[in-house]
């Protein structure tokens, strides 16, 4: 179910007032027919009436105006109307009156279904066993061509039964505490089947009770999100929104227009509506700035755009604005780490490519001359020659192995940063020593990213000392004798995983999720 | 560079009876063959990044008469340390000792003959750090160069060769050396070797 709402809609006075005038006709009408008391619940009704139509509820409106109408025409006191409109009254008064009650206690599905099934077997019922022309009470009674017996007893019994129907199919069917308006419900069924009356009289009870009950939650509803509105200027319009309509399964998306999806406040990916969840976008203008995916039972939220106000438009817009940011910064974060992960794998392979050919290429050339050497009829200029070219050879060997070890330490690929971090320590000429480092393994990124950090800081020579812990997912390393600064490089890789580095003194930490 | 290596080792009186260029065929030469000494590059294929140690560790789990002499390009003794915990007739070396051919060999009969071999530039390489101050700058040379010499592998009876002193004065020197460096003087020549190796890192044993 998806909603949107543009501008406001024009809303005639002229509806509310006609439905007032002809109630101003008919009561006195039925109360000729019908006595004053009935005559009060009709006039409440079609004031009812005349109040959900200028609100906005259209559909609830024709719903109470065209039930009105039936009980009217019913109740006029000429035996022929009474003949004529009983059997229409009797059929349609359930599906008329059923949807209006449903929509009070929020019902849906097979409660309501129930309902409208218990309502029409109800009239039916009393269709075909009264007879109103055969009851010594019913003055001015018409004969009912539609009866096949007349037993009042039974009639009364079906209509009842079907009352209890009507109301526990709405009780069931309702998603918001159903209990107090059930109660209330069963207590207008418990009256009309202790009471002789007629079916369209409990009708009417019923319609002006729902009626009454629907503005009314309308009503509040709409005074719940000028609230809402208000707050919304000062909170995340989320928690304003979980709040205030009480549904705390609400979520909401805001619209990125660089990106052309919604994304949630942090720039992520929102979830899709759950099951029994509608989806209402709010709009200002032509432009969808939020998706708020909520209970399809939470009343008011269509009427959202409705009551919001500029300073609440612009928090709204605001709140936008920052989820588009912070969309942005997690792209730009997520380019950071494939970029380092990529500088990674570059000097990994320039690493590998040293060892593989640089350096075998310089053994293989060591052991050509070695062997040349090695020849018994060679001139002793030339062994000489030889031997200085092998001493030469040797110191080569000696600098690719600093140089690719420099590029990237093999052994953190294959056995973490324990292992990394003592071959480090060997290469820095006495000033690295490592204490305590985690035995688990820790993402490649962040064994990189430490590893860099301390060949960073232990490149000046001062002694330091490096510890390391992992506690809750996250990574804590202290470089206790720091002297100077990571570089920017260094520091840049830190952030980019959203770690952070401290100094205190000439301690330096960092602290890195490994999430 | 195998074909070089084995070349060499010929020239110098060693039988090579096999060569092989990975991982599989390596460990099925050595069934096969039986040979009293594997000479294995810590870096193999397929992925070049520790099969060298995976293969030691099979060959001295299922044919632990062979000895094993890994070579490496890098000072990776964290790699195998494991390895030179738990057995003898092992050593680790850089790639560079196959250009002199001397230590190579003796390497080779050294392991062959039950020993631990470290390679002496990794040894070096521990001793002359930039060093804190401590313990180590109260041994005097000749104690300097026992432990250097103990953490190159060699037993009491090959250091007193190679210093021209007596067997027993190696005992006293490495009494000495212990108790300045509060090391426990353990029997077994690989834990001595590891005990040396663990503090010269740095690192208590």
């Amino acid at each position: 179910m998806t909603t949107r709402y543009g501008p406001l809609p024009s809303r005639p006075a002229v509806a509310p007032l006609l439905v007032l005038a002809a109630a101003v006709v008919a009561v006195p009408w039925t109360a000729a027919g019908q006595g004053a008391g009935t005559a009060a619940l009709a006039g409440a009704t079609a004031l009812a009436t005349a109040v959900a139509w200028s609100i906005g509820l259209r559909r609830t409106a024709i719903y109470s105006a065209l039930s009105l109408t039936a009980f009217l025409v019913s109740s006029a006191a000429t035996p022929w109307t009474q003949t004529l409109t009983l059997p229409v009254l009797a059929v349609c008064c359930a599906p008329l009156i059923a949807p209006l009650a449903a929509g009070a206690l929020g019902a849906r599905g097979r409660g309501m279904r129930g309902a409208l099934i218990a309502g029409l077997a109800a009239g039916l019922g009393r269709l075909l066993l009264y007879d109103p022309f055969r009851n010594p009470g019913c003055l001015d009674c018409g004969p009912n061509e539609l009866a096949i017996v007349h037993v009042p007893t039974l009639a009364d019994a079906v209509v009842a039964l079907g009352t209890f129907g009507v109301v526990a199919g709405l009780a069931i069917g309702s998603r918001r505490s159903p209990l107090p308006w059930s109660v209330i419900a069963l207590a207008i069924a418990a009256a009309l089947s202790a009471s002789s009356l007629t079916w369209t009289y409990g009708s009417v009870v019923i319609l002006c009770v729902s009626l009454t009950t629907v503005v009314s939650r309308t009503l509040m509803a709409r005074t719940r999100l000028r609230q809402c509105v208000e707050t919304l200027r000062e909170g995340d319009v989320g928690d304003v929104l979980r709040s205030r309509l009480k549904d705390p399964g609400l979520t909401v998306a805001f619209w990125l227009p660089d990106e052309q999806r919604f994304g949630t406040s942090e720039g992520g990916r929102p979830e899709p509506a759950g099951v029994g969840q509608g989806t209402t976008e709010i709009r200002i203008g032509d432009t969808t700035l939020v998706a708020v995916h909520h209970d399809a039972a939470t009343v008011g939220i269509k009427h959202l755009t409705e009551v919001l106000d500029g300073p609440a438009r612009l928090a709204l817009a605001n709140q936008c604005l920052s989820a588009q940011l912070a969309s942005h910064q997690r792209a730009l974060r997520e380019s950071g780490r494939r970029l380092i992960d990529q500088w990674d794998v570059d000097r990994r392979r320039m690493e590998r490519d040293i060892h593989d050919s640089a350096q075998h290429l310089a053994l293989s050339l060591g052991l050509e001359v070695q062997h040349e050497a090695a020849n018994p009829d060679l001139d002793p200029a030339a062994r000489a020659d030889l031997s200085r070219c092998l001493a030469l050879v040797k110191q080569a060997l000696s600098q690719l192995r600093e140089v690719s070890h420099g590029l990237y330490p093999p052994s953190l690929e294959s056995r973490g940063l324990t292992p990394a971090l003592t071959t480090l320590a060997m290469y820095s000429d006495g000033n690295l020593t490592i204490g305590k480092v985690p035995d688990r393994r820790l993402p490649a990124t962040i064994e990189r990213t430490l590893i860099a950090l301390v060949a960073d800081v232990a490149a000046d020579g001062s002694p330091l000392h490096v510890d390391a812990e992992l506690d809750d997912g996250v990574v804590r390393i202290t470089l206790s004798g720091a002297n100077h600064q990571p570089t920017a490089a260094v520091l840049d890789r830190i952030d980019v995983l959203d770690g952070t580095v401290e100094r205190f003194d000439l301690a330096l930490t960092a602290v890195i999720p490994c999430a | 560079m195998r074909a070089g290596i084995v070349r060499v080792l010929q020239e110098a009186g060693v039988s090579v009876v096999g060569e092989a260029s990975d991982l599989p065929g390596l460990l099925r030469l050595v069934v096969h063959e039986a040979p009293d000494v594997a000479i294995v590059d810590i870096r193999m294929p397929p992925n070049y990044l520790d099969e060298g140690i995976l293969a030691a560790e099979q060959i001295r789990a299922e044919n632990p008469r062979t000895g094993v002499l890994i070579l490496s390009q890098h000072v990776e003794l964290d790699l195998v340390r494991p390895l030179l915990a738990n057995g003898s007739n092992i050593g680790y070396l850089l790639k560079d000792r196959v250009l002199d051919i001397d230590t190579l060999v003796s390497a080779i009969q050294r392991i062959h003959a039950g020993d631990c071999v470290i390679d002496s530039t990794v040894v070096h390489q521990l001793l002359t750090r930039r060093a804190r101050p401590g313990p180590l700058s109260t041994l005097t040379e000749r104690e300097h160069e026992v432990l250097d010499l103990i953490a190159q592998g060699l037993l009491n009876q090959a250091i007193a060769r190679q210093l021209f002193i007596s067997e027993r004065t190696v005992e006293v020197h490495i009494r000495q050396i212990f108790n300045k460096l509060n090391l426990i003087d353990p029997t077994s020549g690989n834990r001595r070797v590891l005990a040396v190796l663990a503090y010269l890192e740095g690192r208590r044993p």
